[in-house]
């Protein structure tokens, strides 16, 4: 009995003090600020110096509580603001760039740009980024960071070439002909919009798809979602919609980065947007509708040549035969069709009727046409029992009727080209 | 110290304030301890008479009392780890926020910048684990002692009520971090509640008496686990469940003392009582009553009053080991493994598996069976049979000897195997090939409340104790065999729901073959 | 009652109990005690949440003599002039209320008590002067006042 009292209470001893040692002597932080003191120094400053005396070695943190975040970064990264230690390693490192003059670390913190895990004081929680456990919003780092500047910022900055890169593909591959992004969209795919939010949990991706990808997307499992569903959209689930789009892997990580700065929550920011928008010409309008919603399935310029799993005509139709079709021939008579669907929207509306013989025989031909972007098309299989092929979606509800209109214009318009 | 209030009081009330506040020290001790210094035996008698925590005590505890291999100290280590838990949980009350948005980020301020709190939380988390094992076993001892008998029959069911609010602590504690881990296992938890809509739905009478939903209702204070019921589970685990514990635990301990301490054998073996402390003053006086205790030199009618020595310093010593033992385990354990914890809370991802805390996790296996039957039916069955077995049990059997005879270890041997060949083999038959449903898809979910593998182990267990109670023709060997087999079910069925079941509750050899997430 | 304090008493069986078990009891107990004081530290904080009591003014080009600027989520007057700069409270040392600011110096809008433009009591209720803020430049230029350190008043930053 006695021995066991001796024992335990050593143990209890031995513990609490390796945990008093854990806590208060051996973290991180604190050899940083050492150093960093040494350093100060060093640099051989009378006023300086006069600074490491009055610089105490102890946590820190930056307190933001409207963001409900907490970023104790800067109980390392302590040279933060401190042009002098430009040319220093990490965390003794002065900030690069000229970032933090207008955005003051005491107004917004860290994590609000660089993700992470800003509650941690040691840099392997505080980076959250290890291969085999689950973090809620791994550290950011080149070119992805990128994606983080448009939760406040609206224009396009110069500082991101792979964000502007992968929005105009966005913007011009017609990806909103499948997905939502802020609810607008087709339905054939999943909503676009908080894709960036979520946590590595969320969306797993195959995890051994690829390890050397993996490895460059620094373990994080959002990321590698993303990425891996824009370069190889049959990996997981492997019977999707979705075509493989042939990216190659910097245009899919430039997209990767445009898609993870689709976030649902602006981080109790506003968005900041110095340009106003300005109203397209109708022809440029249509041409941006048919960018956003369309090229995937009917080609760049509606050239069409994108093959359709078991459909019996095995090719999506093209559409910049539009005018053949509906027997515009005419220079002339195009631009009539097309001046009448500004003025007046649906032909059938136009009052003055334009004056040209096939104006009849065309109205049939656009009725079907607009009838098709409205309500879609149920298509034809090859193989009846074989799976279904892509249907043509209906846009009723999520096209304008403006928006529709100048679709129709812009390939009419499509003619010459 | 009664002398001290006769001493003579200067004239004047100023100078007697004066004189009273330089005595105050003398006077604050005597109305904390109500005596002065005595002779060393009566003070050890006047300490305890005197005191309301020392009173717990009587003033001399028999030599058997103390066998540290008749109790192991189990009961007071769970007072000790019930200790260490208060203390740890005043502490965590500090900084914790029970909103559902705040919650996730206090533990994480816990564990990175809270001084100590890393492992205070852990310390938190390790004993109330200790607390669940520690009680069990606890409860097991008094049985296979036979303790429960002889006036203590009330005490073993107060000890069942401590038992089920342990179990009830550990799992509302359990949703606090807010994380995907308590979420999901609370979520299971409370759909046991919600159990009986199984079976007033097989019944058909769901529509006006749906008692699973209003249970789940109570517990929730919504349909779906929320801030509402965060506060209804901090509530539960900070004010309502630790007050009915401690209520009990005094009642408890009350009740220890009434029944004249720990059981013992009416004859003792000279045997039992090596490693006891000793007591070999000769008492030769004559006084009875409550004076007998009160002096070393006064003989006691006992027949074994020689066996009896003081409390203190022989009882509280081992209780003090006790507690440092179970607080060395408990500190030790919490620096070397951290308490889990995962990504916040996501409604709309469940953990896959999703598992009830370790100590329902038996539970939860038999659940998968049938949701009311497993985790209302048995569970309610087997605690009411523990409640009852004082009271059939009444046989005049020995007590406080560990089973009690020769036959009692074997009947207990042979229980043992035959529960773990029942349990295992059900459990591989159901693997193997299934239940009901899965033969007669079109079964009623009635018959599936009633004939279950849970409900089958059940009978099998009754008809072992039948079996025994005839056999041996001893309530006390049918009783022995039917603890041991919930001992070992149990045992069997919490090993087999935390290490081989896996994603989908599909069966694995090993945690390590679930397919990656 | 006796008074009886001779130890002497005591039983034999006793003292040689505790002779064996003294030194462990004293272990014992100075584990629990060492235990106790590493958990109790808990209540006390490294951190504290809130605001650090630090801003950032603006280098010196921002605050050519003469100018005067009221940062209000940090109730702090910057002034400069030609001796330098320097930052003076705008909570009044009364009962806490902000005061504001005329050509003369602070007024208290609750009891009415009168600063001048050093922030020196003139009048009113208020026990002390409005304290002062240290000023000091950050290796990048910028200005920052530290709420948490006070200078004497007429210590300007150059």
């Amino acid at each position: 009995m006695k021995i066991l009292l001796y024992i335990s209470s050593i143990i209890i001893i031995i513990f609490s003090g390796l945990y008093l040692y854990q806590e208060n002597i051996a973290p991180e932080w604190r050899s940083h600020q050492l150093t960093y003191i040494d350093m100060l120094e060093e640099k051989s400053d009378p006023e300086t110096i006069q600074a490491s005396y009055s610089f105490p070695v102890k946590l820190r943190q930056i307190y933001l509580p409207e963001m409900n975040r907490v970023d104790r970064c800067v109980s390392c990264h302590v040279t933060m603001e401190d042009p002098r230690f430009e040319k220093e390693e990490n965390p003794l490192m002065a900030h690069p760039g000229e970032y933090l003059e207008k955005h003051d670390p005491e107004k917004y913190g860290c994590t609000i740009c660089h993700d992470g895990q800003g509650r941690a004081v040691n840099w392997k929680d505080a980076a959250a980024d290890e291969p085999d456990v689950y973090w809620t919003t791994p550290i950011l780092r080149k070119p992805f960071l990128e994606a983080n500047c448009y939760h406040c910022h609206v224009d396009l900055l110069k500082e991101t070439p792979y964000y502007s890169l992968g929005k105009q593909y966005f913007e011009t591959g017609g990806c909103l002909g499948c997905h939502k992004r802020d609810g607008k969209g087709g339905y054939l795919g999943p909503e676009l919009r908080g894709l960036g939010d979520a946590s590595s949990y969320i969306k797993f991706p195959v995890k051994d798809f690829n390890q050397n990808t993996f490895t460059q997307l620094n373990y994080n499992r959002n990321l590698a979602y993303i990425f891996e569903s824009v370069r190889f959209p049959g990996a997981q689930p492997e019977e999707t919609l979705m075509f493989d789009f042939k990216f190659s892997d910097e245009d899919a990580r430039a997209i990767t980065v445009y898609i993870k700065s689709l976030t649902a929550y602006p981080d109790g920011t506003q968005r900041l947007s110095q340009k106003p928008v300005s109203a397209l010409p109708f022809i440029k309008k249509g041409q941006e509708t048919f960018h956003l919603y369309c090229t995937a399935c009917h080609g760049k310029k509606g050239k069409g040549g994108v093959k359709n799993p078991n459909y019996a005509k095995d090719y999506i139709p093209k559409l910049n035969t539009l005018s053949e079709i509906m027997f515009l021939y005419k220079v002339e008579d195009r631009n009539a069709v097309i001046s009448t669907l500004e003025t007046f929207g649906d032909l059938l509306d136009a009052d003055p009727k334009p004056d040209f013989r096939g104006f009849f025989k065309a109205i049939a031909k656009y009725m079907s046409v607009k009838s098709i972007i409205l309500n879609g098309h149920i298509v034809e299989k090859k193989d009846s029992d074989g799976p279904t092929p892509i249907n043509m979606p209906t846009w009723e509800k999520s096209l304008s009727d403006d928006e529709v209109f100048s679709v129709i214009a812009y390939l009419i318009s499509l003619y010459d080209q | 110290m009664r002398k001290a209030d006769l001493e003579e009081t200067p004239e004047g009330a100023i100078k007697r304030s004066l004189v009273n506040l330089a005595r105050l020290p003398r006077h604050l001790k005597s109305s904390v301890m109500r005596h002065g210094a005595k002779d060393a035996g009566r003070l050890k008698s006047q300490l305890i008479l005197s005191s309301i925590f020392l009173h717990i005590h009587s003033i001399k505890t028999h030599r058997f009392s103390l066998r540290w291999n008749y109790t192991f100290g189990l009961g007071i280590m769970c007072i000790g780890l019930f200790a260490i838990l208060s203390l740890s949980g005043f502490l965590l009350m500090i900084y914790y926020k029970p909103d559902t948005a705040q919650a996730y980020s206090s533990i994480k301020d816990l564990i990175y910048v809270i001084p100590s709190g890393r492992l205070v939380r852990n310390i938190h988390r390790w004993a109330a684990h200790l607390m669940v094992i520690a009680s069990f076993l606890h409860m097991a001892r008094v049985f296979y002692t036979g303790a429960y008998k002889r006036g203590r029959e009330f005490n073993w069911n107060i000890g069942l009520a401590l038992f089920v609010l342990t179990l009830g602590l550990s799992f509302t504690g359990y949703l606090l971090p807010w994380d995907q881990l308590a979420y999901w296992a609370t979520t299971i938890g409370v759909n046991i509640a919600a159990s009986p809509t199984e079976l007033t739905d097989a019944l058909n009478i769901t529509g006006f008496f749906d008692i699973g939903t209003k249970l789940k209702h109570l517990l929730l204070g919504a349909d779906q686990i929320a801030n509402d019921a965060l506060i209804r589970f901090y509530f539960l685990h900070c004010i309502l469940l630790p007050f009915f514990m401690t209520l009990f635990v005094a009642i408890h301990i009350w009740r220890i003392r009434k029944n004249g301490g720990l059981s013992r054998p009416d004859c003792i073996d000279e045997e039992w009582l090596k490693g006891t402390p000793e007591n070999n003053k000769v008492n030769n006086a004559t006084k009875s009553g409550l004076f007998q205790h009160t002096d070393d030199s006064v003989k006691t009618k006992r027949s074994d009053a020689e066996n009896l020595v003081h409390s203190i310093p022989h009882a509280f010593l081992k209780e003090f080991v006790a507690v440092v033992f179970i607080l060395a385990i408990t500190v030790a354990l919490s620096s070397l493994f951290d308490a889990p914890l995962k990504e916040p809370a996501n409604l709309f991802i469940p953990e896959n598996p999703a598992k009830a805390p370790w100590y329902l996790v038996g539970i939860q296996e038999l659940v998968s069976y049938s949701a009311f039957m497993g985790g209302i039916g048995i569970p309610i069955i087997g605690l009411f049979v523990l409640a009852l077995i004082p009271y059939i049990d009444r046989d005049k059997g020995a007590i406080g000897i560990w089973f009690e005879n020769k036959t009692g270890i074997r009947v207990t041997k042979l229980s043992a195997c035959y529960a773990l060949i029942c349990c295992v083999t059900m459990l591989a038959f159901t693997i193997v090939f299934g239940w009901l449903r899965a033969w007669f898809p079109d079964i009623p979910q009635f018959l599936i409340i009633l004939i279950n593998p849970g409900t089958i182990l059940v009978l099998m267990f009754a008809a072992w104790s039948l079996f025994v109670l005839q056999r041996y023709d001893s309530i006390r060997m049918g009783a022995m065999a039917l603890f041991t087999c919930f001992f070992i079910a149990v045992i069997i069925l919490t090993y087999f729901a935390s290490v081989h079941r896996g994603p989908n509750w599909d069966f694995y050899w090993w945690p390590s073959l679930w397919a990656n997430h | 009652m006796q008074e009886n304090v001779d130890n002497t008493k005591k039983s034999g069986i006793t003292r040689r109990f505790f002779m064996g078990w003294g030194l462990a009891i004293v272990i014992g107990m100075a584990s629990l005690a060492f235990f106790l004081l590493t958990v109790l530290r808990m209540p006390f904080p490294f951190l504290l949440p809130g605001k650090s009591g630090r801003f950032k003014i603006g280098t010196m080009a921002d605050l050519p003599p003469g100018r005067t600027k009221y940062f209000e989520d940090d109730q702090v007057y910057v002034f400069s002039d030609q001796d330098g700069i320097f930052a003076i409270s705008a909570v009044c040392t009364h009962l806490g209320c902000i005061v504001s600011k005329d050509d003369n110096g602070f007024v208290c809008p609750c009891h009415g008590s009168r600063y001048n433009l050093e922030g020196k009591l003139e009048k009113g209720p208020a026990p002390k002067d409005l304290p002062w803020y240290s000023v000091s430049r950050l290796p990048n230029g910028q200005l920052i006042v530290d709420k948490k350190k006070s200078v004497k008043p007429g210590v300007k930053f150059i």
